[in-house]
């Protein structure tokens, strides 16, 4: 027998959004995660933030997997994740790398907890004990904890720790341990792993109020907070539960100032780059300071541009001022002052109405930015690179995923600056390029679980087992008499037997399990015991082995009511009544619920193992290729006679250096000649049917003038977008008024000479970032504007060029361009919405009138040249392709994606995926990540490994289906169709999530969600609220 | 006679409000024990049936929890629950059932301490209020409207 191929196993170090997300990706296909991070915790920054625009809560959990759902957690992510296939390791420190690409070894430092956490019970009473108290990280040192503590209080498993600065040994802690599962000399672990390839996701810090340089003028206050601080304020789990008081005397904070760029956008400090989130990030806390203080609170923002370049963001920014009444101040502040009073006053520049002011706030939230380069030399002295002329490691110059050293690639902020989708995006995209150069490497997946049908025994009359655990000898004293719920529980029909356990997480507690169940006669298990997150994977995998089906066993959490009648200060004896009823009332509710559960089974789904890209720009390309080569069959179609869309065909060279048209010849080149890729030239969609794995499209030849059909299991819509289109400031009747990208062209081809040129004026936001017309940011057209000033600056030193700008959008490292350009002289002039400059010709050439702020003075230009910043429209067909594949677009024309944060390249229809400007105007770079992502999120389906169902799914009893179709409008995932040809309402299995709206819609109750029936839920209702005795106890 | 201690039946969203009252329970926000709580995938996958079964078992109050506008786990299915509930509550009103019994919240993952307010807040108007006229145990056999429908 041939010697079986090692498990493709990759290191994810970095457990913030986009680690989990690309260890969430990898384990999904197959592959074996090491999912490490340094801090205590998972969830990186986002584990303190409550709130996200655009909705202002949280969507995090719409980042689980959606098919294989079972294989991961199925609760809110904030308070955790696991997932079969990723093993998570906080407090875990990388420290070497060494090998080849295919072949690393990693040493990793599992630092000491000091508790063991798999094993502690999350009771608690180690804090309770301990004497010490210090600033709590989490809160920003706002709030006080323990020395032993949770990191992040939500989260489960509690995670527990003890910080051995602050600690006193006193061995109080090791005292009251239930579990015995401290250990003051712990000592930190080194471990060694062979991993095939490295994805690095160790993020950046935010900007740290203390290290400013002149703190002394800001620092003056503890009302003076950073914005992740005002996040904790504000959050319900925060320091003031979610009401808005400043933090120096807990008095209610009802004026509130933000200040924006604080350590970012500044050349002193030699940060001269725009940390690309705080704009947003003050919006949203100042419109959720409105929701939660309600209208009376004051906010302000205080910003040099209000940057508000992505997928909607301008329009929050309109609802913030508009409907929430945030009030905008263009002017850096420069310092705080502290009042007697303790309020904190502000001196600004107010150019609307050329006056100074000061104001008096309660608080002062200071933006604080993104700090990149801190880890990027460590990193790269690991990883045996240099760093790059940036400081920052080195990459692909196209792809922002890929190092420079094979089998290793990284994603989230250590990119760049990025904000959730990008990181996000950036996760999916990483696991792409892990997952094609596993795919080269002789390496294997994790096998496939063989799902076993449901037994003769497991379809037989219900007997319940079930399994108590009391925790340990210490809590004996506990609130729930335990003798008498297992004697109630005993009596009940349907019951075979109760054991009751100590220590059922110990290894002796797991075997003597096993060992009761090895001879139980029962076919359904209900475990009550711990926190059921926190040992849920054990205990399945324990109800496994002896032999249960995995839909049969319910494991529930009784610690939690043992817990709470362990602090309740109600004298013992009635405490103990309370709470064996609240025990015994929710186990039998689960005991109800098991009975009436059938025994559930999985489904393989066929797939087609083909994927149809449409558009043929450089994202659906790089899509294409990146499929090919991992050899699925793709259909690439596109609408006219050549590839390279857009960017690929009329952009030569980008400000940074990149050269779009010849990347995209070079990429068309290898399309032509992949044997896994078919190309269908001046082919248009027409319509499609069917759902993943059986899509069937209709495809209209336009030069031959016929149409024929692709049966494929995925597609990603890449259909691009191209520079937008005006009749604004007389553009079209002069020839000296030209777009950016006529004038990009005129330049390259010598066509405009500006050599001779006296003035040029560029418009920025031409059309664009307003009521009327494109109300969004086309985000490239500032760089474009610097790029094309800069280039006329190099042939004519002596012209003037003026951009008339609203807010430069020259986020993250753009930033420095747009330094460059100020410094070689290009004259930035501000304008707003409601004084917009004014263009008239005077004998055929543009004479522009507008208003210069500083000298609040109208000026006069007759410039050679004006150029306009058209902004980047959507491709008008997108509308005719959303419509063939049932896909929505936005009022814009560019598609809307399944979530805007944690979904960016899925549509809600699974299946079907969105890449590149199709999605909304986009850098060629972000084009390629989003390509990568969705090319990924595709090959997830195709790669022809099994797709299964899930077992809770919404099933159908055609018997009692009048076929009214409701539940198929009511569908959110589009799940359900009607077919005609069988008369019978069909559920696409891996489509459906089983979120039950079908079931509550159906007047016939022909609509069910397997497990979650009419008839279980109304059994769990009775037994909860059910009086009968529980046995033995004199109720 | 000991103090009417009113019985609720809590459906909640496994996402956020069910997460909520496992923080609540985590970090020791003391709840009172009138509280039964049935965890539910959505709000919106609570039927109006379940509702009514609660009530008739005698419920003095149902409480449904779900995530915020916009945060659903399954994109809209709170807001399924919020449209069922307005036109539930009139067809209990008609049966007897004080709107007062019948609450929606939105609680999300984070805001234990608001579950705990909402569970100790509807406790309090429901010892206010009195017994459901459908629970039985609390108002003895005398109650005519509790024979009726019985």
């Amino acid at each position: 027998m041939a010697e079986k191929k090692p498990t493709g196993t990759v290191l994810v170090a970095g457990a913030g959004i986009s680690g989990i997300k690309a260890a969430i990706e990898l384990a999904e296909i197959g592959y074996k995660v090491l999912l490490t991070d340094a801090s205590p915790q998972i969830g990186g920054i986002l584990a303190k933030l409550d709130n996200q625009f655009p909705t202002d809560h949280c969507g995090m959990c719409r980042m689980l997997p959606m098919v294989g759902r079972e294989y991961a957690s199925q609760y809110c992510m904030r308070k955790g994740l696991y997932h079969e296939n990723i093993e998570i390791l906080p407090f875990t420190e990388l420290k070497s790398v060494e090998g080849d690409a295919g072949n690393y070894t990693v040493e990793l430092l599992k630092k000491a907890r000091y508790i063991d956490t798999d094993k502690c019970n999350g009771l608690g009473e180690c804090i309770r004990v301990c004497p010490v108290e210090t600033a709590d990280e989490f809160n920003h040192g706002l709030t006080l904890r323990k020395a032993v503590y949770k990191p992040v209080p939500h989260s489960t498993p509690q995670m527990l720790l003890i910080d051995m600065e602050t600690c006193t040994r006193c061995g109080e802690c090791v005292k009251v341990c239930p579990t015995n599962v401290i250990n003051l000399s712990a000592e930190d672990e080194a471990l060694t792993r062979q991993v095939h390839a490295i994805v690095l996701a160790s993020g950046v810090k935010l900007y740290n109020l203390k290290d400013f340089e002149d703190a002394k003028s800001w620092a003056v206050s503890p009302d003076v907070v950073s914005s992740l601080a005002f996040e904790r304020i504000i959050s319900g789990s925060g320091t003031f539960d979610g009401t808005i008081r400043r933090p120096s005397d807990g008095r209610p904070a009802k004026k509130i100032a933000w200040v924006q760029c604080m350590g970012s956008r500044n050349r002193r400090q030699k940060r001269d780059y725009c940390s690309s989130i705080c704009c947003m990030f003050a919006l949203k806390e100042a419109v959720l300071a409105k929701e939660k203080g309600g209208d009376e609170v004051e906010t302000t923002i205080f910003y040099m541009d209000m940057r508000t370049f992505g997928k909607d963001f301008y329009r929050y920014y309109e609802r913030a001022v508009d409907e929430h009444g945030v009030k905008l101040i263009r002017c850096r502040v420069q310092g705080v002052m502290l009042n007697p009073d303790k309020s904190l006053s502000m001196r600004y520049f107010d150019s609307e109405t050329q006056e100074f002011f000061v104001s008096d706030y309660h608080m002062v939230v200071l933006s604080t930015g993104q700090v990149p380069y801190e880890t990027h030399q460590k990193l790269a002295d690991l990883l045996h690179v240099d760093v790059d002329s940036r400081k920052l490691l080195p990459t692909d110059p196209y792809d922002k995923v890929k190092l420079v050293k094979p089998g290793v690639f990284l994603c989230g902020s250590l990119m760049g600056l990025t904000d959730i989708s990008e990181a996000v995006g950036s996760g999916i995209a990483a696991a792409g390029q892990v997952s094609r150069f596993l795919s080269g490497l002789d390496v294997s997946l994790l096998e496939e679980e063989e799902i076993p049908e449901p037994t003769a025994k497991d379809r037989d009359e219900p007997l319940v087992s079930v399994v108590l655990c009391k925790c340990s000898e210490k809590m004996q004293e506990s609130s729930v008499d335990f003798n008498a719920l297992g004697a109630g529980l005993k009596r009940l029909n349907g019951v075979g037997e109760v054991h009751i356990l100590d220590m059922l997480c110990s290894d002796e507690g797991k075997q003597t399990v096993l060992d009761l169940l090895a001879k139980s006669k029962c076919n359904r298990l209900l475990m009550g015991a711990c926190h059921p997150f926190m040992y849920r994977k054990s205990l399945k995998n324990l109800a496994k082995k002896a032999g249960f089906a995995a839909s049969l066993v319910e494991i529930t959490d009784l610690s939690s009511i043992v817990h709470r009648g362990f602090f309740d200060p109600q004298p013992v004896e009635s405490g103990k009544r309370d709470y064996t009823r609240l025990a015994y009332n929710d186990l039998r509710g689960h005991i109800e619920n098991l009975k009436l559960k059938p025994a559930l089974h999985v489904e393989s789904l066929s797939i087609n193992p083909a994927a149809l890209v449409v558009g043929g720009g450089i994202a659906g390309m790089h899509a294409a290729l990146s499929l090919a080569q991992r050899g699925v069959e793709v259909h690439l179609v596109e609408k006219t006679d050549r590839l390279g869309g857009y960017a690929g065909t009329r952009i030569e060279h980008t400000i940074d250096g990149l050269t779009p048209v010849s990347m995209a010849k070079d990429l068309a080149g290898k399309v032509l000649e992949h044997k896994h890729i078919t190309l269908h030239k001046n082919c248009e969609i027409v319509a499609t049917q069917g759902s993943l794995g059986a899509f069937e499209t209709k495809i209209r030849d336009v030069s031959k003038e016929e149409n024929f059909y692709l049966t494929h299991g995925a597609a990603i819509i890449a259909t691009g977008g191209h520079e937008g289109a005006t009749d604004e400031y007389e553009y079209g009747n002069s020839d000296q008024i030209l777009t950016q990208a006529e004038l990009k062209d005129g330049l390259a081809t010598g066509e405009i000479d500006v050599g001779e040129a006296e003035t040029i004026v560029m418009i920025q936001c031409v059309g664009s970032r307003q009521k009327e017309g494109r109300e969004y940011c086309s985000r490239i057209c500032c760089i474009g504007a610097i790029a094309n000033a800069l280039a006329i600056r190099e042939k004519n030193p002596e012209a003037r060029i003026f951009i008339l700008y609203r807010d430069v959008m020259t986020y993250g490292f753009t930033e420095q361009y747009y330094t460059q350009a100020r410094l070689a002289g290009i004259i930035f002039v501000s304008y707003s919405l409601d004084n917009k400059p004014k263009v008239e010709l005077v004998d055929g050439s543009p004479v522009i009138t507008f208003t210069e702020p500083v000298l609040n003075a109208e000026m006069q230009l007759t410039p050679d040249y004006l150029i306009l910043s058209t902004g980047v429209d959507a491709e008008a067909s997108n509308r005719e392709v959303g419509k063939a594949f049932g896909l929505p677009v936005n009022e814009d024309g560019f598609f809307v994606e399944a979530d805007s944060k944690w979904r960016p390249v899925e549509f809600l229809k699974v299946g079907l995926y969105v890449a590149g400007v199709a999605h909304s105007p986009m850098t060629l770079k972000d084009a390629i990540l989003q390509a990568e992502a969705a090319a990924h999120k595709t090959y997830a389906y195709l790669s022809g490994r099994k797709i299964h169902t899930a077992h809770t799914i919404s099933r159908v009893h055609d018997a009692i289906c009048v076929r009214c179709q409701r539940c198929v409008t009511i569908c959110p995932y589009g799940a359900r169709s009607y077919d005609e040809a069988l008369d019978r309402i069909i559920v696409d299995g891996a489509t459906c999530q089983a979120c039950g709206m079908c079931a509550v819609e159906c007047q016939n109750n022909a609509a069910e969600i397997m497990g979650f029936s009419d008839k279980q839920i109304m059994a769990v209702i009775d037994a909860g609220l059910s009086k009968d005795p529980v046995a033995a106890t004199p109720d | 006679m000991s103090e009417f201690e009113p019985k609720i039946v809590g459906f909640f969203c496994n996402w956020c409000t069910f997460t909520a009252a496992d923080l609540a329970g985590t970090s020791r926000l003391s709840y009172p024990h009138n509280i039964k709580i049935i965890r539910m995938m959505c709000s919106g996958m609570v039927d109006p049936k379940y509702v009514i079964k609660a009530f008739l078992n005698g419920a003095d109050g149902v409480l449904i929890g779900g995530c915020w506008p916009g945060d659903c786990h399954y994109i809209n299915g709170n807001l399924k629950a919020r449209r069922r509930v307005a036109m539930l509550t009139e067809i209990l009103k008609e049966y007897g059932i004080d709107e007062k019994r019948f609450w929606l919240r939105w609680i999300a993952a984070s805001e234990g301490t608001m579950l705990r307010e909402v569970v100790n807040d509807m406790t309090a108007k429901l010892k206010e209020l009195g017994p459901s006229p459908l629970n039985r145990e609390a108002l003895g056999e005398k109650s005519e409207k509790a024979k009726m429908i019985g």
